[in-house]
């Protein structure tokens, strides 16, 4: 993440995040940015806000009762440091499939596929011909399954492939060619500012008693912060009016300031 | 699964962020199936996902009383929180190690919506996402579901890494933008 230069790229950053497509240590370095960056925080917010309608597409799967029975006998004593996990929760025969066994897809094939074209004539009553978006959000919707077909078995990879090529293309003509799909954009409501207001990820915790103390502790800190600051800055600013032994050095380089980088101009990563 | 509306759920949300363990039940009962699919699809495996569940709850009970209703729904709050913690487990070195043996061999497919279930919010950006080229929509609908790294989605698709990048920010870019307009 040495790269971010601009708002765009942190924006960028956090979408990848919300998807789930950084890879291992990107992922580890934007978990520590969402806990020290108020910024990184609001935009992951505002990402997951727009991508947080996509899990109506999941089927619910029902978990095994005993996930219940551990997070309730932990409820009372979830502050308490002794309330961690000891061992890993073991399968258990009213598990909804067994280890190693993908009873799931064989169990509910029903639930798993319902062909778009009987669910299109059974949508809203006051839809008496077809609508754009509404095709347009099944022939999704039937990607999205073929999504899971592509993946699951690689035989009928290209049969999966074409078919949702075929999908799409109507789609995107359905699109743009029916002037209802700009009103239904253009009515809704305006999206949330880009830096909708944080929170702390944390619940707060009321003053604790030696409270005192960290309040001295970070005047003297804040003390020591501005006088460096006062310092660094003479050294910019005005080096001479320093005494002699606080003059920077000419091997500093202070007072010419930084050279060499410049950011990227704005946007250019979603360039090719 | 109680089949519970999204009026009374954050009626429940309002309930658990005042410590109301019979209100904290209901919401479970409501909720943690669709945060169990949503997980296993993630980690394709029992145990993980029952970890996930359970911290995710637990954060839940906890953190009630921060959720935003402006931020989106209910439900869409405890998801986001659920993707997180099964992601970054899966991206753990010691998950990592042992996905090549997931307990479910891959994702199942989610399945169709009927129009009149899907909200508002979700019509707009699957209007959004359905703009995108062919290629790409398929990207981000298999990265948001599967939850896959860019190197394992550049395997999968079999496109290379950098190329992946740029087309998948552009995508991003172009959702975004579209979402905006």
């Amino acid at each position: 993440m040495s790269d971010i230069v601009n708002d765009d790229d942190l924006s960028a950053l956090a979408a990848e995040y919300v998807l789930g497509t950084l890879e291992p240590d990107e992922r580890t370095r934007a978990n520590v940015l969402l806990d020290v960056d108020h910024g990184f925080r609001g935009l992951v917010r505002v990402w997951e806000h727009r991508f947080g309608e996509l899990h109506l597409m999941v089927e619910p799967v029902e978990p095994d009762a005993k996930i219940w029975q551990r997070i309730k006998g932990k409820l009372g004593a979830a502050d308490a440091p002794s309330a961690r996990p000891s061992a890993p929760p073991l399968p258990t025969a009213s598990a909804p499939a067994v280890r190693s066994e993908p009873v799931l897809v064989a169990e509910t094939p029903a639930v798993a596929f319902v062909p778009a074209a009987a669910v299109v004539p059974s949508a809203s009553p006051s839809e008496t011909k077809p609508d754009a978006v509404a095709t347009a959000e099944q022939k999704l919707a039937e990607l999205i399954n073929e999504v899971g077909r592509f993946e699951k078995r690689p035989t009928e990879e290209e049969q999966a492939e074409e078919q949702a090529e075929e999908l799409t293309e109507e789609l995107a003509v359905d699109e743009v060619d029916d002037p209802r799909v700009l009103e239904h954009v253009s009515h809704e409501p305006a999206p949330p500012v880009l830096l909708a207001p944080d929170r702390p990820r944390q619940i707060v915790r009321p003053p604790a008693p030696q409270v005192g103390g960290w309040r001295a502790m970070a005047l003297v800190m804040a003390l020591v912060a501005f006088g460096l600051g006062g310092l660094i800055a003479a050294w910019r600013y005005a080096p001479e009016r320093l005494p002699r032994q606080l003059q920077p050095r000419v091997v500093l380089n202070l007072s010419q300031g930084p050279t060499g980088h410049t950011p990227a101009p704005h946007g250019t990563q979603f360039e090719e | 699964m109680a089949v519970l509306s999204s009026v009374e759920i954050s009626g429940l949300m309002g309930s658990v962020a005042k410590y109301d363990a019979a209100a904290f039940e209901q919401l479970y009962a409501a909720t943690a199936a669709k945060l169990y699919g949503v997980v296993l699809r993630i980690l394709r495996r029992y145990d993980l996902s029952a970890e996930v569940i359970e911290a995710t709850y637990l954060q839940i009970w906890q953190t009630a009383s921060q959720y935003d209703p402006a931020l989106g729904s209910p439900i869409a709050w405890m998801v986001a929180i659920a993707r997180r913690r099964a992601i970054d487990l899966a991206r753990r070195p010691d998950t990592a190690a042992s996905d090549a043996e997931p307990e479910i061999a891959d994702a199942e497919s989610p399945g169709v919506l009927p129009r009149r279930e899907m909200s508002d919010e979700l019509k707009r950006l699957l209007t959004c996402i359905g703009r995108l080229e062919p290629d790409r929509q398929r990207t981000i609908l298999l990265a948001y579901y599967g939850a896959f790294s860019r190197e394992q989605l550049a395997a999968k698709l079999d496109t290379p890494a950098n190329l992946l990048k740029a087309s998948l920010r552009r995508s991003l870019f172009e959702i975004e933008q579209c979402l905006t307009s």
